[in-house]
């Protein structure tokens, strides 16, 4: 009697360090979508940038723009204005928590649009643009280790929370050493494939990181991509007037 | 009388050259009025064509909920509701069609085409696939999920074959990504120049990418038997469906006294904006401001609804037309009356002849009104045929099909519609004016004495 007691101890005792050590995995994993979420977001600070996307497009050749970014992470806003080619500087995407405007200078009026849309013609999304919620919008349902390039990295398949994030499933390949996320893979609804994003380079800000070459590579449409090179990197305070529209439609003046 | 008639006819026949200037120019003032008439009238009706044809009826029926997140998701889970509604005018009805809308991109190796796609339930609808003016492959067997219907246009810019595998990118009714592999079919013309073209699926496949379960669709659309009774058939489907469920208020072009209000007609052109969004293929919005519901809310929308602004543009056209009309007949009118005040004179001696031998007075004015009138008449009369034959001419020609003019034409041509009343309005307007411009020489001519009349030489 007294084995069969030590047995079902030992079981019991088994499948709770197996249950303890399942959850702390998993645990660590949620862990590390907060950690870059708190990484790569500007909460405590403002955050100003100059971003160049080249894209390319076997259709429609190379388009370059070159964009001045404006966030506050903090209140979910952000300003991306326009500044080349001449035929769309001006143009200015404002956002403010889900409201997202853009302004056209040639009729000077603002109209709604997604956050979820292409950023005027490039592969990269209005929301690439803003802060990070990993976290927040995603489980982790699966995890690998590997090697991409010479760095060690964790692979997290992670599944959306809810119905309404953008992309429904989605890869990641993470550094083991701090967290930054080198690449992205962005699945749709029936698990295809849709857009795998690359992030070669780090600039750190303060005791933030934030990706200085970001490309966005469209795996449907054969050969098209977008490369975002960030420059002018500043955490300084910005005026509240920036994230206003009278400021958008102001600097167009 | 009969006599009265046979003298003013023959003045009308003695003075040629008279009556050809005023019945030459009375003819241009019809021909104008007349033409302008049934040009806008033309564009209405194919304005209304086209929306039809664009958007596949006359009466849309949509539906949204609203979801924890705040956001609005077009879909429409339950159908009794509808039916129950459209019941009582049923005998007005042509077709009704339930259809999902995706506005997608739709992707072949490197080229992408953005495209409005409708699900169909090929099944039920099987005329629906016959109808299709189709321009290459067969529409014969839909039986594999995964076929598509493209415009011919679409299909050109894609490079795409009949047989061959494309994608569509699209969203799902909760905003999330997704892509569905099909296959091409057949092709479609369409309107495309028109900035609007529809490729259609199989719906329960559409649904599926879309995020919704079969059987649930977005779209309501009602071709109705006879396009004149779309208002009524509006307000009676309208009404049926407030008694069983939540409904958006509709935008009417004339409110009522009780609700004018500023803010009551902006969130209505909110809901209008919605509705016609949603009808494009959009499927969810943001539901800032607005106040939530429980269940689906219904949103009916009529093309006449649409076409609140091109109506109202086509009646500022109209009474521009008839202002112009009037102008032309005032400057007219003066040359009628002094051209009476002339005939008067050169037939003093005639009239004195005319009352010596008995002739009353009134019938000597009534010769004089009678000739206005018939000159009116004739130049009226010969204003409507230089109008019908200008119309024909110019509806024989057609325009390029990238022409921005497309929305405004049938099949590339422009079309005239002439309303009869337009027409009797102008003649009336025309009669009127002319009487009232012989009517002072007549009058005049009517008063002399006939002693006088005869003695007078000039």
């Amino acid at each position: 009697m007294k084995k069969i007691r030590l047995i079902l101890t030992a079981a019991l005792f088994i499948a709770a360090f197996a249950s303890a050590t399942a959850s702390a995995g998993e645990l660590n994993y949620t862990k590390i979508l907060k950690s870059i979420d708190n990484l790569t977001s500007f909460k405590t600070t403002d955050f100003s940038a100059v971003m160049t996307m080249v894209t390319e497009d076997p259709e429609k050749g190379v388009d370059k723009k070159v964009v001045q970014q404006f966030r506050r992470d903090k209140d979910d806003k952000f300003l991306i204005l326009i500044e080349e080619p001449d035929v769309q500087k001006g143009q200015g995407y404002l956002r403010i928590n889900d409201n997202l405007w853009f302004y056209d200078p040639e009729s000077r009026r603002f109209s709604h649009t997604s956050l979820k849309e292409n950023f005027s013609n490039t592969d990269a999304k209005h929301s690439d643009f803003g802060r990070s919620s990993l976290a927040e919008d995603y489980t982790v349902t699966g995890h690998s280790e590997g090697k991409l390039g010479r760095y060690d990295v964790y692979i997290l398949d992670l599944k959306a929370k809810t119905n309404e994030v953008t992309y429904p499933y989605m890869k990641l390949w993470i550094t083991k050493k701090n967290y930054l996320v080198l690449k992205v893979s962005d699945y749709s609804l029936t698990k295809r494939l849709l857009r795998t994003s690359y992030f070669p380079k780090y600039a750190k800000v303060g005791s933030k990181y934030t990706p200085s070459v970001m490309i966005f590579v469209d795996n449907l449409v054969k050969g098209k991509k977008t490369q975002v090179s960030i420059k002018n990197i500043s955490i300084d305070k910005l005026p509240d007037s920036i994230f206003t529209k009278s400021y958008v439609e102001r600097v167009n003046r | 009388m009969k006599n009265i008639v046979k003298i003013a006819f023959r003045n009308i026949k003695r003075q040629k050259k008279r009556t050809f200037l005023l019945g030459g120019a009375i003819a241009f003032g019809i021909l104008i009025i007349t033409v302008l008439n049934g040009f806008t009238g033309g564009l209405t009706d194919n304005i209304k064509e086209n929306f039809s044809a664009i958007f596949g009826g006359q009466i849309f029926i949509t539906g949204s909920e609203i979801k924890d997140s705040g956001r609005i998701v077009s879909v429409i889970r339950n159908d009794k509701i509808i039916d129950e509604a459209v019941k009582p005018v049923k005998d007005e009805i042509k077709s009704a069609h339930k259809h999902s809308r995706a506005l997608a991109e739709v992707i072949f190796g490197s080229k992408t085409d953005r495209q409005r796609i409708d699900g169909i339930d090929w099944n039920v609808e099987k005329d629906f696939a016959s109808s299709l003016p189709i321009v290459e492959g067969s529409v014969k067997d839909l039986s594999n999920p995964k076929v598509i219907i493209l415009p011919v246009s679409t299909a050109k810019r894609l490079g795409v074959e009949i047989g061959e595998s494309i994608l569509v990118r699209l969203s799902t009714i909760t905003g999330q990504q997704n892509v569905g592999d099909f296959i091409l079919v057949a092709t479609v013309r369409d309107q495309e120049s028109m900035g609007i073209s529809t490729g259609y699926a199989n719906i329960d496949y559409l649904n599926s990418l879309l995020g919704m379960t079969p059987g649930e669709f977005q779209v309501y659309n009602i071709y109705l038997k006879s396009m004149e009774n779309m208002d009524s058939v509006g307000d009676a489907i309208y009404a049926g469906l407030k008694k069983r469920a939540a409904t958006e208020e509709r935008l009417v072009t004339t409110p009522t006294a009780n609700d004018n209000s500023d803010a009551t007609d902006s969130a209505r052109r909110k809901n209008m904006r919605r509705s016609f969004a949603s009808l494009m293929g959009s499927s969810f919005f943001n539901a800032k401001n607005i106040e939530p519901w429980e269940g689906t809310k219904y949103s009916l929308i009529t093309l006449n609804d649409m076409m609140g602004e091109v109506t109202a543009m086509v009646q500022v056209i109209n009474t521009i037309g008839l202002g112009i009309f009037v102008l032309l007949l005032i400057i007219t009118m003066v040359g009628v009356t002094n051209s009476f005040r002339m005939t008067i004179l050169e037939r003093v001696r005639e009239i004195g002849t005319m009352r010596a031998i008995g002739m009353q007075r009134n019938s000597v004015r009534n010769i004089f009104l009678l000739e206005a009138f018939f000159t009116a008449l004739a130049g009226a009369i010969a204003g409507l045929i230089a109008a019908g034959v200008v119309m024909f001419i110019v509806s024989r020609v057609t325009f390029s099909s990238s022409s921005f003019m497309w929305f405004f034409l049938r099949n590339g041509r422009m079309t005239f519609t002439v309303v009869p009343v337009n027409v009797l309005v102008n003649l009336v307007i025309l009669s009127l004016l002319s009487l009232l411009a012989a009517w002072n020489p007549a009058k005049k001519a009517s008063k002399m004495e006939a002693a006088q009349a005869l003695r007078t030489e000039y």
